[in-house]
């Protein structure tokens, strides 16, 4: 049958450029308010990297003022993706837009991916608040997701040095991404 | 598909995999040809610890053969034929918007 599903993560290491290109993923997106988002993927671990990151934009994807909603569809991709790649899902980033909460709203924590130890971040104005340190991050505990404070977020979040890969993916396909905005 | 000895004799099993985009580790179980994608896809998810639900949405959980969303009435081998010997599949979720 295989071992836990989901290995207990105490602590994530963000590299600068997987910051960079989920704001270049989003930003587009926020200009004309609408929410964006997309996913992080690795491999669990008691410390774990996100070494991928995948811009969802297209057929499966909404994309709207009030909800960034992502297909049964394009989950299927972007499974078939990671498992010739060896990775997990192991968050989505997504906006709010101006004005509203950089926080999980209702809808966040019902829709989001409830398993435990799995990353739920919100970015605030659009993609337009660019300092990670200002964005919502939330883990899933097994019952609900809480945020993290500031020292939790401090003992459990890195922000590191690297590189990251790059897909973009919808309900069509996954291709190479360059991690470029307006793409 | 692989040849297994039992008591009753030979007995063909189908390795069936099952993968949860957010699991680091599949559901991996030797399944009779004649077993339904139903048990599977029950089993795999009592795994994963995932359920359907219906809140403001309706949240169901499907298995995807080779990209297409499987029939749960078929068998292993409806689905693969004779001469698989193994398969993998993946568990998605799909909400559907205004479930209540």
């Amino acid at each position: 049958m295989g071992s836990n599903p989901y290995p207990p993560i105490d602590g994530w290491r963000l590299p600068q450029t997987a910051v960079a290109a989920t704001l270049a993923s989003v930003v587009g997106a926020g200009r004309r308010g609408d929410e964006a988002g997309v996913f992080w993927l690795g491999e669990r671990g008691a410390t774990t990297q996100i070494s991928a990151v995948v811009s969802l934009r297209g057929r499966g994807v909404i994309e709207s003022p009030g909800r960034w909603q992502v297909s049964s569809g394009v989950y299927g991709v972007v499974s078939r993706l990671a498992r010739r790649h060896g990775l997990t899902l192991l968050a989505t980033a997504h906006t709010h837009g101006r004005g509203v909460p950089v926080a999980m709203s209702i809808t966040d924590r019902l829709d989001g991916v409830r398993v435990p130890d799995f990353l739920a971040v919100v970015i605030g104005d659009g993609g337009a608040m660019r300092d990670p340190a200002e964005w919502s991050f939330n883990v899933f505990d097994g019952r609900d997701f809480d945020e993290l404070a500031d020292d939790d977020f401090a003992a459990r979040v890195a922000f590191v040095e690297g590189g990251v890969r790059l897909w973009r993916a919808n309900a069509d396909g996954v291709s190479a991404w360059s991690g470029r905005e307006d793409e | 598909m692989n040849q297994v000895s039992t008591s009753q004799g030979k007995e063909t099993k189908v390795e069936t995999t099952v993968d949860y985009l957010p699991a680091q580790n599949p559901f991996h179980k030797a399944y009779a040809q004649e077993t339904t994608l139903d048990v599977v896809r029950t089993e795999a998810m009592s795994y994963f610890g995932v359920a359907d639900f219906t809140d403001r949405d309706r949240h169901e959980f499907h298995l995807e053969f080779e990209g297409g969303r499987v029939d749960y009435t078929q068998t292993l081998e409806q689905l693969l034929g004779e001469h698989r010997k193994g398969v993998h599949l993946d568990l998605v979720e799909q909400v559907t918007a205004g479930g209540v």
